[in-house]
């Protein structure tokens, strides 16, 4: 069968598990602490089964690429503005400014 | 909430895909025979609250148990060790006899 998604790696080979825990970043609970904003019921601009089928669209370079958080911002990109929250060339435009100020990021 | 469909113990066989638009049984149970477990309750349905819509009709939820030998063609563990996984009713045929 060929309909296996990226993310559905129960049973295959994947070597040994990295088990270290490590402190959270900042970038890692901006997106945390706006996905739980956006699935809050008293937003619901989606439901994690919508965030779940966002990541499933991932390319394999993408899931193997992208760490779990920046997974979870790719999902929120992309149903922020399929569910007409954001709107696409202003959030390329304020990405773009983002980069070009530069400074990383703390 | 509706009544239960499948009693504890109905043979049941995870519906093969294809899993569009949007599946939640994992590949390595598609296929695969299984009984119930138990009668998990009627959620809205996931794979239309995955598109934002509002998930109706709610679909029963079932906890269905395999064995680990029918799963993995390798499997070299005792022959009664069990997976129990949580799928929707949508996604599972009953098997008959």
């Amino acid at each position: 069968m060929t309909d296996r998604k990226v993310n559905d790696i129960g049973g295959l080979e994947a070597g040994p598990i990295d088990r270290a825990e490590h402190a959270q970043t900042l970038f890692e609970k901006r997106v945390d602490a706006l996905m739980m904003l956006m699935t809050n019921p008293r937003i619901g601009a989606f439901k994690v089964d919508a965030m779940r089928r966002s990541i499933e669209t991932c390319t394999p370079e993408e899931y193997a690429s992208l760490g779990y958080y920046q997974k979870w911002l790719r999902a929120l990109a992309q149903l922020l503005v399929e569910q007409q929250v954001l709107d696409a060339d202003e959030l390329a435009a304020r990405v773009a400014a983002v980069k070009a100020r530069g400074g990383g990021y703390a | 909430m509706a009544p239960a469909r499948l009693a504890p113990g109905a043979a049941v066989r995870v519906r093969p895909g294809p899993p569009e638009p949007h599946c939640r049984t994992p590949f390595y149970l598609r296929g695969k025979a299984g009984v119930v477990e138990a009668f998990a309750g009627v959620h809205r349905d996931p794979s239309l609250l995955a598109y934002c819509r509002p998930g109706l009709p709610a679909r029963a939820l079932y906890r269905v148990r395999f064995r680990q030998r029918d799963l993995w063609p390798e499997y070299a563990g005792a022959a009664d060790d069990s997976l129990v996984a949580d799928i929707y009713e949508h996604w599972l045929d009953p098997v008959e006899g």
